[in-house]
């Protein structure tokens, strides 16, 4: 049954049938009529796979190449322990996206919740990128160990993380500074440093990319490389 | 600040057996033997480990390490441990790091329950001429029995692991020790029909050839989890908590971060690898049940699960949730479990008896009809045969050794892995001192020692008059309670010596 773009209708299966459909279907997939079903492209690679309706948690969990665009908002758990690949929301995001993510790149066009990119780290060539929008919830980027996280902020929040990176002891975060925040911050820079990360965002969701380029955006980087030292006490 | 209260631990004796050649200068990787520049031999006490080594290379048994004898003011409470422990953190301050499991006397369960044999009626069997079945299969056990309009059955086995010996290796991850110790216990496994835990430090690309005796862990780093290794192993290890330091995260210090490591860990070299305390991703029994399935998702449901929790407090209701989550295997282990790294306290204070646990455990999930849903794996501080019958007498149904499996490549607890140095060429990453170990001596040794283990484990059973390790599970009738209170007797649900 190799067609060029397979349709499966979700409305009905089990997530274990959905992937069982998705293995043995060609390279572009649609999947219609999702209604909450977990795992969907779950450790899967090679595969084009557009989700229609509500994709369940854990979607893309543990990919390894393919590329997940979601229709809709993603629920919790997206691309955990990712590898490689590529996911796309057109919505938000539940909690805990983009857990132990070691490559590829997240999108999401507007929110997510709590706990994002949580101990995201790189390795070689591959630098994870989690790319959000608007804005995230509380221990974004907690224990960062590698990659890259850009918070938007399209909706000019005065503080559209909390509680960003603690135990942080590699990658960086950027975090669009609103037009309107006076405050000082540390280290900052303009989009230029990320303009290939911002135009690819921008060309995804059909936005202009002028107005983020040239904004102020908070950097930031581990304190140090050994958050340790001086933690313990040979006995 | 300097501690100038610190005295040396040991004292290095050499007799004049000595003919000076130097051995032991060359098999210190902490240089207390050295020469100096009159080329005497000396000895810088103060950075003795009493790890034996250059006492077992002297070929002129000139060497012998004994405790210091210098004694602190005697005081039974302030214990002479407890004011040298005050010295270390009020002048270097930070958290005690210790390693292997812990080293305080304290009650040791086994220890009191001794045996059964039969004598005069159910006749004793003589494994010799009898035959004796070892074999463990891990996993669910098919519940319902359905026949095809034929009348045959039909199976439908769920993912299952199989083994020869009912003992594993327990997991131990490439940064906590050395690639010959995993090697060797690797083959040992391969030997033996059992299984080599890869840890948590993910699977070096040499072993992805043997996934059928290889386990593999997620912990809450996910270091090393893609698909990829995922298919290279025959189960995979939710890994929650660990026996020496449970509720609590590893943290693989930077310079311990070699090559090897960053290669199987597939992080960047150089860079400190973190384990968070809890997985952020589980909260909950049903967020575990979503990991669960998750990797079962995407292993196509081919591998069994394990979860391996430390043993704790209310250890019975947590392995309940376990087996409700999914998981085919769940792994308990006992607060004596070892560790490359673990804060003092915590290695010495958390957690409970592995005894107790597995025997309260397994009452509970016999009362709540899910024993057959799972098989439990006991670990934590198992030291020899008789240890392995009497834990699967509690209710395992196999055990996993750790610090065993090390001693049999020859560590001799002197409980410094944190160090990183490691004379015998285990804890370490030091490529000098890992040349140490051959892997095929290492290999030998294990498989000797689980062979020996073998032949014990089946004679015990002989003499109970059982003829397989299915029939001694939970057999509390096998066990018999010395010196023990009723409290512990009822928890162990083990009668009384003579009773």
């Amino acid at each position: 049954m190799q067609v060029s773009k397979m349709k499966i209708n979700c409305e009905n299966l089990t997530a274990r049938k959905i992937n069982e459909a998705i293995m043995q279907s060609s390279e572009k997939i649609v999947c219609e009529n999702c209604c909450g079903q977990r795992y969907i492209g779950a450790a899967s690679s090679g595969k084009t796979i557009e989700i229609e309706g509500i994709s369940g948690n854990d979607c893309g969990g543990l990919l390894d190449g393919s590329t997940l665009i979601l229709k809709g908002n993603a629920q919790e758990g997206l691309g955990d322990t990712m590898n490689a690949g590529k996911i796309i929301v057109h919505g938000h995001c539940g909690d805990i996206c983009a857990y132990g993510m070691r490559g590829g790149k997240i999108f999401i066009r507007d929110y997510i919740g709590v706990r994002g990119g949580i101990h995201m780290k790189e390795y070689g060539d591959s630098k994870p990128l989690l790319m959000i929008g608007e804005t995230a919830g509380a221990c974004l980027g907690e224990y960062l160990a590698g990659g890259t996280i850009i918070v938007l902020n399209r909706r000019d929040e005065l503080d559209p993380v909390e509680n960003v990176g603690v135990g942080q002891h590699g990658g960086v975060i950027y975090v669009r500074i609103a037009s309107s925040d006076e405050r000082n911050y540390e280290d900052v820079v303009d989009g230029s440093e990320i303009e290939a990360e911002i135009s690819e965002f921008c060309e995804i969701f059909k936005m202009d990319k002028e107005k983020l380029l040239h904004s102020k955006y908070r950097r930031l980087l581990p304190e140090t490389k050994n958050p340790y030292q001086g933690y313990y006490c040979m006995n | 600040m300097r501690n100038i209260y610190a005295l040396n631990e040991y004292e290095v004796l050499r007799s004049d057996r000595c003919d000076t050649c130097g051995v032991c200068v060359k098999q210190c990787g902490y240089g207390v033997h050295y020469f100096d520049e009159n080329h005497r031999l000396c000895v810088d006490e103060m950075k003795c480990v009493n790890c034996q080594r250059c006492v077992v290379f002297c070929h002129a048994h000139a060497l012998k390490i004994i405790r210091n004898r210098n004694e602190m003011h005697h005081n039974d409470y302030w214990s002479e441990r407890e004011r040298k422990e005050i010295y270390k953190q009020a002048t270097q301050s930070g958290i005690l790091l210790s390693s292997m499991g812990s080293s305080q006397k304290q009650k040791c369960y086994f220890d009191h329950l001794m045996l059964n044999a039969s004598q005069v009626t159910n006749p004793s069997i003589d494994p010799l001429r009898e035959p004796m079945e070892t074999k463990v299969f891990l996993g669910k056990k098919t519940r319902d029995v359905s026949r095809d309009e034929n009348g045959k059955l039909i199976l439908k086995d769920e993912a299952y692991l199989k083994l020869d010996v009912p003992i594993l290796f327990s997991a131990m991850s490439l940064g906590a020790i050395s690639y010959p110790a995993h090697k060797s216990i690797l083959e040992a496994a391969k030997e033996c029909n059992t299984y080599y835990n890869a840890g948590e430090g993910g699977l070096h690309p040499d072993f992805f050839k043997d996934k059928e005796h290889v386990i593999v862990q997620v912990a809450s780093g996910r270091f090393g989890i893609e698909k990829k290794v995922l298919d290279a192993c025959a189960a995979v290890e939710i890994k929650i908590g660990q026996g020496a330091k449970p509720g609590i995260g590893g943290h693989l210090p930077s310079n311990k971060n070699t090559e090897i490591v960053a290669k199987t860990r597939m992080i960047q070299q150089g860079s400190e690898a973190i384990s968070p305390a809890p997985h952020h991703d589980i909260y909950s029994i049903e967020d575990l049940h979503q990991l669960v399935m998750l990797i079962k998702e995407a292993t196509h449901y081919t591998k069994p699960v394990i979860v391996k929790v430390a043993a704790v407090h209310n250890i019975s209701a947590i392995t309940s949730g376990i087996a409700r989550s999914g998981a085919d295997i769940i792994c308990i282990d006992g607060y004596r479990g070892g560790s490359g790294a673990a804060p003092t306290r915590i290695r010495d204070h958390v957690g409970i008896p592995i005894e107790l646990a597995i025997a309260s455990v397994d009452e509970r999930l016999r009362e709540e009809g899910l024993r057959d849903q799972v098989s439990l794996i006991a670990s934590g501080g198992i030291r020899n045969s008789a240890d392995v019958v009497k834990a699967i007498a509690l209710g395992a149904d196999a055990v996993s050794i750790g610090t065993a499996a090390l001693v049999a490549l020859g560590c001799h607890l002197c409980q410094n892995c944190h160090s990183g140095i490691c004379n015998w060429g285990i804890a370490t990453q030091r490529e000098d001192l890992c040349a140490r170990l051959n892997p095929q001596i290492g290999k030998q040794a294990l498989v000797n020692l689980i062979r020996s283990w073998t032949y014990e484990i089946r004679e015990i059973m002989g003499g109970m008059g059982i003829n397989s390790i299915e029939s001694l599970k939970g057999n509390r009738l096998m066990l018999a309670a010395v010196d023990l209170n009723e409290k512990e007797c009822e928890i162990l649900k083990v009668r009384y010596a003579g009773e």
